[in-house]
């Protein structure tokens, strides 16, 4: 596809990005003197104000998949962010099945199929119902849950297949962005499992089920790095060019759960200079998703009473 | 074959008025997409998005003026249609060229740099006469070409 076939849907993306979320905002927001004035600056960036925190994010993850769909002239370049939410929403339709209350919780916003779609087809155990590209991972993690009763091999085949369809289908775009976003993504996934692996003693069995091949690191390294412990892993990934994610597990889980984000970020950066292509639409899609990511973070803080230095030290890098 | 060279001429007026039309109607539906994508979100940017939107079309009328003088100095139009050998009708082609090429390759360069400017009208409207520069800049060549044709298409003795 042309990068000029884009040119609508960038210009949309040029508008959209004036009503994102700045620094100054979010520090606003973060200084907000009551819960009031905090939901009115947030109303005033185009959130639902009138519901509830949760529901109000919901809401807007709902929007911008929907906006992006609608804008985007290659579907391709849309499914690639969106596909990890439908693999969310089949752990969570599975788990409500072989609980056998089927209570609709957990679900989230925004996949290709639709959290809706997914749970109907689950819930009433017709799998030929999922998208196509659902079916055999769902007939999989079924299988491992029924005859198994291990929830967590079925949590962790169905996380490598969510990154391996994201790469795949970032493939599909051929789009350098996205390739980099998906394999990065799926990198810095592969280096939190190895380092939980390494810090609770999971064995080599469980990472090789666990961690999804990408060419951005070297699965058998990582893997052998991770059976030695947490320090052989935090050396590796020194000496293999992850050492800012290194330096951010050595500092807490929390820091390098921030650090992946704002990898990500990052990456997108150059689509700010980009007029054509799918570049913009991805950057917009990442900047909006960590916008959402930093309100959840703020308002949950702001509950809990957190000095606001604490929140600022949480918040994602942002795009604008 | 008497009238070869009229043939080779009107052939080249054609192509210097349908090359860059086609140039220039690419051009300002390139950037239409674009201004529309930026109206359909803030219809107030109508005005600075049409000044993008018109410059990629002058090509198409710089064609179009190459092509009626070149018809009217052989006298296709007028009525009257001069005989030509097959060398004065390649040198009336060869006059058009730059224009027709010219006219098509700077409006789609034209295009991109005004459908880019489009997005600084987006993000920041005060700006927008460095986003008419800019895309006006590639006009220089459109207008190189126009003049070159022109100087050869009136130096042409029949």
């Amino acid at each position: 596809m042309k990068d000029t076939e884009f040119a609508f849907a960038v210009a949309k993306i040029r508008v959209a990005e004036n009503h994102l979320i700045g620094e100054k905002d979010l520090d606003r927001l973060i200084e907000a003197q009551s819960d009031a004035e905090a939901r009115r600056l947030i109303g005033e960036k185009g959130y639902d104000a009138s519901l509830d925190d949760e529901a109000m994010l919901t809401r807007a993850s709902e929007q911008l998949a929907a906006f992006l769909r609608e804008i985007s002239p290659d579907k391709n370049v849309v499914d690639f962010m969106l596909v990890g939410n439908d693999y969310h929403n089949l752990k969570a339709a599975l788990k409500a099945l072989v609980s056998s209350h089927g209570v609709a919780a957990g679900y989230g916003p925004g996949g290709i199929a639709g959290a809706e779609a997914v749970r109907n087809a689950v819930l009433a155990k017709k799998f030929g119902d999922l998208p196509e590209f659902l079916r055999g991972d769902a007939d999989k993690a079924y299988e491992l849950l029924i005859n198994l009763y291990d929830g967590q091999a079925a949590d962790v085949f169905l996380d490598r297949a969510a990154a391996a369809a994201a790469m795949q289908r970032a493939g599909e775009t051929k789009c350098a962005m996205a390739i980099a976003l998906a394999e990065r993504s799926c990198a810095l996934k592969d280096v939190k499992i190895a380092y939980r692996a390494a810090y609770t003693g999971k064995d080599a069995r469980f990472l090789d089920d666990a961690i999804c091949p990408c060419p951005a690191i070297g699965k058998k390294a990582l893997i052998d790095a991770a059976a030695h412990g947490v320090e052989a892993l935090i050396s590796y990934l020194d000496a293999e060019g992850f050492g800012d994610a290194a330096e951010a597990l050595r500092s807490s889980g929390a820091d390098f759960e921030k650090f992946c984000d704002d990898e990500l970020t990052r990456l997108t950066l150059p689509a700010k200079m980009m007029s054509f292509g799918p570049e913009p639409l991805i950057a917009y899609f990442y900047a909006k998703r960590t916008e959402i990511n930093n309100l959840r973070i703020v308002l949950s803080c702001r509950r809990l009473g957190l000095p606001t230095e604490r929140i600022r030290q949480r918040v994602r890098k942002q795009y604008v | 074959m008497s009238n070869l060279g009229l043939a080779i001429a009107i052939i080249g007026a054609v192509l210097s008025a349908a090359l860059a039309g086609v140039g220039s109607a690419k051009g300002v539906g390139l950037v239409g997409e674009a201004a529309a994508g930026l109206v359909s979100e803030d219809p107030s940017k109508f005005s600075k998005a049409l000044i993008l939107q018109l410059l990629p079309g002058t090509q198409g009328l710089y064609g179009l003026l190459v092509a009626v003088l070149l018809l009217s100095r052989i006298g296709v139009i007028g009525g009257s249609p001069a005989e030509l050998t097959w060398q004065q009708g390649l040198m009336y082609f060869g006059a058009a060229m730059p224009m027709a090429f010219g006219g098509f390759f700077s409006a789609i360069a034209q295009a991109r740099a005004a459908a880019a400017g489009v997005g600084i009208v987006a993000k920041k409207p005060d700006q927008n006469g460095k986003a008419i520069i800019m895309a006006a800049m590639v006009e220089t060549y459109a207008i190189l070409a126009l003049l070159v044709s022109i100087l050869i298409i009136t130096g042409i003795k029949i």
